[in-house]
């Protein structure tokens, strides 16, 4: 099977320095590829390569991306977008910040699923509040006439995830989803992502540096560390019998609850 | 009674706003003895902080009232509040924006060391020793706050901490914006810290991995109440609290 994302060999610069090297991996269809590594490792920027927001400074200047088989990488802006939302969805850390504050969740919905398809807000709103349901809002009125501000971090987060799904995307890339969020609620988002890729089948790159939620959620691995792959391949396997040295390291700084 | 470093008796904050009133934090007492490490979990908007900010003065009390080593810190004026300081010192969540990014940390350290009369050569002196007793090198002394790293920029926070040998060190979320490697080598520093009987700790956070490793004994808040108390063990293995045991389910 011919796998839905494929980095090969990507490089990324910013300003000319390189911040990931040589980097592969591969997500195919209702795959979970969580992507490890401390702050400036890299994560990040792989995600944005993915998605083409680098910016000015920033280039993919050795390797492609392919998706479904066309080249990312290559792609001018215009044909680009068009896969951003209903192809590939995303998912930021915090999700209030990428909302605009004047203007009320509904509204800002809408504007992303029009940019993509002709619809009523109506049809939008049902379809919204289909997927809020299922995502624990069920306020679903209150929350698509409300502001972000009006919102909690954990409620305008999975506006976030709804707004991702509206166009049901094939990929949703999501970076530290639930780094924002209280310990409870993170179980919940990451529980309700979870659902989303049963009842979807959508495939994922999860990125993060909360190795627990890792563990529970993505199917494959990939350590980062000084934007260099350490280690790649199922999370089992990478977890628990890693020979690299960074990959333990990182694994014993992981502090567990113990509970007897 | 000389063992009880701080105790908190009945705190209550009110904070008033245009539709009302709100009670961020609701009847709170507790101790924390010599050397001990007492831990504060809940979620955000559960008071943790409020408490913190109450004990260390940043805000006043509506109610209730805060004994340093006896002395009452509701009635203290300025110039008493300066001199609790000496025995009572933060660690804040964003090492970052703890220190004035126009100094040098060594600086920002040995500020108070120069407030309570040291000379210059001393403080130069005592900066080096605290940086090392805290994992750094004597350089660190003549960095800013930006040109180093967040772990690195929480040890030279703690290290101004211990400057004036505090009794009590008050750490709000003290690793929360660190990488987990990070995060275990400031909780190893801590650990050092309380075994060597460095002061007691009022230990803030949200993470029961940490307060398990880090605490004696832990409160749990929930909106503004301690529901529960007891040594990290008990509460997570027979919580009695529905909230409790929620929040001992959603460690990952």
């Amino acid at each position: 099977m011919e796998p839905l994302l494929c980095a090969e060999h990507i490089t990324v610069c910013y300003n000319g320095i390189p911040v990931v090297q040589d980097v592969s991996f591969q997500v195919e269809q209702g795959e979970i590829l969580g992507i490890v590594g401390e702050s400036g490792s890299g994560k990040s920027t792989i995600v944005r390569a993915v998605l083409g927001i680098l910016g000015e400074n920033g280039m993919v200047t050795r390797g492609d991306i392919w998706y479904k088989g066309e080249n990312l990488t290559d792609m001018p802006g215009g044909t680009r977008r068009k896969y951003l939302g209903p192809e590939i969805g995303m998912v930021f850390q915090d999700c209030k910040a990428s909302f605009c504050p004047v203007r009320t969740v509904g509204a800002q919905i809408h504007e992303a699923v029009s940019a993509h398809e002709k619809i009523k807000k109506s049809e939008t709103k049902k379809r919204a509040a289909e997927i809020m349901k299922k995502i624990g809002l069920p306020d679903y009125e209150r929350v698509w006439n409300s502001y972000p501000f009006e919102l909690s971090g954990g409620m305008n987060q999975r506006v976030g995830i709804c707004t991702a799904m509206m166009m049901n995307p094939r990929l949703l890339l999501a970076d530290e989803p639930t780094s924002a969020l209280d310990v409870t609620v993170q179980k919940q988002v990451a529980d309700e992502l979870l659902f989303m890729r049963e009842e979807y089948h959508t495939a994922m790159i999860l990125v993060t540096h909360n190795i627990g939620l890792v563990k529970k959620m993505a199917d494959k691995i990939l350590i980062l560390k000084d934007g260099r792959v350490r280690d790649y391949g199922e999370t089992g396997e990478v977890l628990e019998h890693s020979c690299d040295a960074y990959t333990r390291k990182l694994m014993d700084s992981v502090l567990s609850l113990k509970r007897d | 009674m000389t063992d009880i470093i701080l105790r908190a008796e009945h705190l209550t904050k009110k904070f008033s706003s245009e539709k009302g009133g709100f009670t961020a934090v609701h009847d709170v007492s507790f101790e924390v003895k010599k050397g001990e490490a007492l831990g504060i979990v809940g979620e955000s908007g559960s008071g943790k902080t409020t408490v913190a900010r109450l004990v260390t003065g940043l805000i006043p009390p509506t109610e209730g009232r805060i004994l340093l080593m006896g002395q009452d810190l509701t009635k203290a004026g300025s110039r008493e509040m300066r001199k609790a300081y000496r025995n009572m010192q933060m660690i804040f969540q964003m090492p970052g924006e703890s220190f004035d990014p126009r100094y040098t940390l060594g600086n920002g350290i040995g500020e108070s060391l120069r407030n309570a009369g040291m000379s210059r050569r001393e403080t130069k002196e005592k900066v080096k020793e605290l940086l090392v007793q805290c994992g750094l090198t004597p350089e660190f002394a003549g960095k800013y706050p930006h040109q180093v790293s967040g772990g690195e920029c929480q040890r030279a926070a703690i290290a101004r901490a211990l400057a004036v040998q505090p009794e009590l060190l008050i750490c709000d979320e003290p690793t929360s914006a660190l990488d987990v490697t990070v995060q275990k080598q400031i909780l190893e520093l801590l650990l050092k810290l309380k075994e060597k009987g460095m002061g007691s700790f009022l230990f803030i956070c949200h993470d029961l991995t940490l307060v398990q490793a880090f605490c004696d004994r832990v409160l749990v808040m929930y909106e503004g109440r301690v529901v529960e108390s007891g040594t990290p063990d008990e509460i997570i293995s027979s919580p009695r609290e529905e909230y409790t045991r929620r929040l001992v389910d959603s460690v990952l």
